[in-house]
């Protein structure tokens, strides 16, 4: 109550106009302007730590990508950006990641996943990254949703138009903030990693065998090994309409996002994944690690691998 | 068997789906030009067809429109169907034209009415070119785009009957049988004389072959079968039962998992169709292809069949309002009438119902008999929800002030006065009263004193109930703003829809959810304002979104009441009442329950939206509903509070 109270009459109140940013609040940086003189033991450092933490949070992104074993080149896109401003009263907390998974014709197969990556990444960079930091902010027109879905949508038309024939997979993942939006289309996945080190699939697979897994026509042991697996039903480049998959999840403090391609999920099962995760400190450690396992199973396909990493 | 017309047997045909190892062998394929060039207007062909424009794009080339200069003094237009042959391996490269030339000699044996008919086949470079008739008309995707509204089931049979007609016409055809293997709409033409045509514009691949083994095939019509190559008459009949399906429900297969049709049952969406044709429809959809029609022929005679049943073959309609439970079925445990409109929503609180009326009157009444404890007389009508603070009653009223009043005995403890009427409904946390008046300001009263703690001014009329999360505190104004401040007043950042959110916000995993009179309904990040999510509705909706599991409900003056997936903006369902929804829906163990201004409150299925029952006042239900102990508590502006038993 007390707490309340002070912060309902810390200041002079009576009447305000309701004006952005008037009035910047500097006190809580207070904390932060410690005399180094002052620090005599470790736990006003850890304090330190923490606090200079809990103000600037701090994502720690790993990514790593391999051809495999069995393939001479490599169709996988990957993308990453993270992005961490604290300006006084400004605070954003950018991040955007890509696996786009390629297929068919050639060289067509990169053409497709890289022009997923580009123009997915564009239109996110011109519609809501840089109005991040345009002084004409909070003029964001359209959802963070619809930009997502418009960069799919464009993605898919540029592929039609110079690549045809191919196709690409796209699982995205843009945070702002604590809110993270997934655009997904194929068989790449999203995962997310619980603080306690669970692993919960966030995307579904647009695979044939997925789905007669689902209305009962297959076991998941039959789905495994299925010949008809690597059929997707939606896939960018491809000239029926579609829709990509498009979630917000709310992120905790401490969880974890993986994003990799079929080359990976294909080979290492969610048990290892999560063995890696929780015991390697380091994302990008994590991702390599990966990597080697899914190559010395074999490694019949493309990897592509991205470890996000929220402060705890 | 064949399986022909506008597909590329060998490609789609018998390649192996299996797979990585494979791709090696097939490294000579490839792509040796880019296919999208198309022919420019004013190309001629052969020095006779004059290319006019691009009718349709597909995987393998295009379709136009051409004029035949044959005929100099008429303008006769036919259709110019275009192969590009984009494969570079030798022997693949021919089996395609020569599948091509197939396509084209059974064509050009073909003789039916809802077949157009075949002039010319030639090659060009590596360009095979049909000259084929052409169809003045649209195809039913086109058709299906541009209708708002569900076509009559006696259309949608008519059409199912020449489909048929045609099909079995293909599929009794000798030497073999010709499978269509791509009834979709947009290989479905309306002529102008309004009969159905198949046609193919689409030039149509099922599944992509590629360097990697990766394939897709992307067909929401095809059947389970066709993905392992295999096509028979079965299969034409499946996809024909999803295009009927696709025009009945207008629900698009291909954007939705393959095989879902079961998840959308076609009177769920469109209950005015027949369960006799849906039963049919969903015969053809069968997963197993022993279990669908044996043939078109059968299939027709079910369709007919099913007409006869429901009258229909004579033009009558057989629409239906399936209710489930009728108003008369349900007696309130106890109603209390007031002497004016009841616009508001009641709250409980001890045992007692809390409600505000247009007869100026807050009322107490007892939950569980509906008796009259007290009232209290304002000088203005009440809509402001109550709300309860330790012992006491707080409201705002059309005259101006915000109330608190004593729980037990219904007197004044003190009233605070706004320059406005008061519509919005108090929030109250840890000692301080936050309300919005047409003033345009939000007022912090402190609870105790009712002394004014400070105002913000939003420039514009707050009807929306002010929402605190944390130390923040949101609410919507007249002018279409949605604010977000902070305990001392001072914004931390603002929103603006394109007209006024006279809804209240609610939120949930760090974002605000409102709705606005501009239509839709925003999801907006708590800490940001950034808009996560826009949600359209037909019209303005100024209802109360509600949330459960992963469940957003909201009602529109669309007259609606909309379900819709809480993270990816999608709608579940929506329920159609006879008017305006400006009530706010709530969701109670497995029902919703909305009220709607033409006088009926609403009890839904949560998860489908079916109705389970509806109960009908004399008045419009404005309010949102209350449910405590197991019963619904709901004002109308036939004036009368209504309580009754879940």
């Amino acid at each position: 109550m007390s707490s309340f109270i002070n912060k309902l009459f810390r200041k002079n109140n009576s009447e305000k106009i309701l004006t952005p940013n008037q009035d910047p609040d500097l006190n809580h940086l207070q904390n932060v302007f410690i005399d180094p003189e002052t620090i005599t033991n470790e736990k006003v450092l850890t304090d330190l730590q923490e606090k200079t933490h809990l103000d600037l949070p701090q994502f720690s992104v790993g990514a790593a990508q391999s051809a495999g074993i069995q393939r001479d080149h490599n169709e996988d896109a990957i993308f990453t950006l993270t992005t961490n401003l604290v300006a006084g009263e400004k605070k954003v907390n950018f991040g955007l990641y890509i696996i786009a998974d390629g297929m068919g014709g050639h060289e067509n197969g990169e053409i497709a996943s890289s022009l997923a990556v580009d123009r997915l990444t564009s239109l996110v960079i011109r519609y809501l990254y840089l109005p991040l930091f345009s002084p004409l902010s909070n003029k964001m027109e359209l959802s963070i949703q619809e930009i997502m879905q418009t960069g799919v949508l464009q993605a898919h038309q540029a592929i039609k138009k110079e690549a045809l024939g191919s196709g690409t997979t796209l699982t995205s993942a843009l945070i702002l903030g604590d809110q993270m939006t997934i655009a997904h289309v194929g068989d790449s996945r999203a995962y997310l990693i619980n603080p306690d080190g669970t692993l919960q699939l966030l995307t579904h697979d647009h695979s044939y065998v997925k789905r007669l897994e689902e209305i009962g026509q297959l076991s998941p042991e039959q789905a495994l090994t299925d010949p008809r697996r690597n059929i997707l039903y939606r896939a960018l480049g491809q000239g029926e309409p579609f829709e990509a998959d498009i979630v917000t999840f709310q992120l905790q403090q401490g969880s974890q996002i993986l994003l990799c391609s079929d080359g990976l999920w294909e080979v290492i099962s969610d048990k290892d994944i999560e063995e890696v995760i929780r015991t390697l400190p380091d994302p990008q450690h994590a991702c390599q690690t990966l990597i080697n396992l899914a190559n010395s199973a074999g490694g019949p396909d493309n990897i592509s691998v991205i470890n996000v990493r929220m402060p705890k | 068997m064949l399986a022909i017309i506008g597909t590329v047997p060998s490609i789609t045909g018998g390649v192996t789906l299996d797979n990585k190892k494979k791709t090696h062998n097939l490294e000579p394929i490839g792509v040796s030009r880019k296919p999208s060039e198309q022919l420019q207007p004013g190309v001629i062909l052969l020095n006779r067809y004059s290319i006019q424009n691009v009718v349709g794009i597909g995987g393998m080339g295009a379709v136009y429109s051409a004029r035949d200069l044959h005929f100099p003094n008429v303008v006769k237009r036919v259709a110019v169907k275009e192969m590009v042959n984009i494969v570079r391996d030798q022997n693949l490269h021919d089996t395609i034209v020569r599948n091509f030339e197939r396509e084209a000699n059974i064509l050009a044996t073909l003789n039916h009415p809802a077949i157009p008919r075949i002039y010319d086949y030639f090659s060009q470079d590596d360009r095979c070119y049909l000259i084929i008739e052409f169809i003045e008309g649209k195809d039913l995707e086109a058709i299906l785009m541009e209708s708002n509204e569900f076509f009559p089931e006696a259309q949608v049979v008519n059409w199912a009957i020449e489909l048929c007609d045609v099909l079995s016409y293909l599929h009794n055809y000798e030497p073999e049988p010709i499978i269509f293997r791509d009834i979709k709409p947009s290989n479905i033409m309306i002529n102008l004389q309004g009969h159905a045509m198949l046609v193919d514009f689409g030039i149509a691949k099922t599944f992509q072959t590629g360097q990697k083994g990766t394939m897709i095939g992307t067909e929401g019509y095809s059947p389970p079968e066709q993905y392992k190559g295999e096509a028979t008459q079965r299969a034409d009949i499946y996809a024909l039962g999803a295009t009927l399906h696709h025009l009945l429900t207008k629900r698009d297969p291909r954007m939705e998992p393959p095989f879902s049709f079961d998840d959308r049952k076609i009177r769920s969406i469109n209950p005015n169709i027949t369960s006799e044709l849906e039963a049919v429809i969903y015969t053809a959809l069968r997963y197993d292809p022993n279990e669908r029609y044996l043939s078109t022929e059968v299939m027709k005679q079910a369709i007919l069949a099913s007409a006869k049943k429901t009258g229909l073959l004579s033009k009558l309609s057989a629409a239906i309002k399936p209710l489930t439970n009728e108003s008369s079925e349900i007696s309130p445990l106890w109603k209390f009438e007031c002497e004016d409109e009841i616009r508001g929503t009641p709250i409980n609180n001890g045992g007692s119902i809390y409600i505000g009326a247009y007869d100026n009157n807050l009322y107490a009444l007892d939950a569980t008999s509906g008796e009259f404890i007290w009232k209290y007389a304002t000088d203005g009508g009440i809509v402001s929800r109550p709300n309860v603070y330790e012992g006491n009653v707080y409201f705002g009223s059309e005259d101006q002030r915000l109330y608190c009043i004593n729980l037990r005995s219904g007197q004044e403890i003190w009233s605070y006065y706004s320059n406005g009427p008061i519509r919005s409904s108090p929030y109250i946390a840890e000692g301080h009263v936050f309300i919005g008046s047409d003033d345009a300001y939000l007022h912090a009263v402190n609870a105790l004193t009712g002394r004014r703690a400070w105002r913000a001014d939003a420039g514009a009329p707050i009807r929306s109930s002010p929402l605190m999360v944390g130390d923040f505190v949101y609410f919507g104004t007249e002018m279409g703003d949605l604010f977000c401040i902070d305990l001392r007043g001072n914004v931390k950042w603002r929103f603006k829809a394109k007209r006024a959110i006279t809804s209240t916000p609610v939120h949930a995993n760090g974002i605000i959810y409102v709705s606005s009179v501009d239509t839709l309904m925003y999801a907006l990040d708590a800490k940001s304002g950034y808009i996560i999510w826009r949600f359209r509705m037909v019209k303005a909706s100024i209802s109360t979104p509600f949330i459960m599991d992963n469940y957003i409900f909201i009602g529109s003056v669309d007259s609606h009441i909309y379900c819709v997936d809480i993270h990816s903006a999608k709608e579940i369902w929506n329920f159609s009442t006879d008017n305006q929804v400006t009530s706010s829906p709530i969701a109670y163990q497995d029902s919703v329950y909305c009220g709607s201004v033409d006088g009926n409150m609403y009890c839904l299925e949560y998860r489908t939206g079916r109705l389970r029952w509806r109960f009908q006042t004399g008045g419009p239900v404005t309010g949102t509903p209350l449910i405590a102990n197991n019963t619904l508590y709901f004002g109308s502006n036939d004036h009368i509070l209504y309580a009754i038993v879940l």
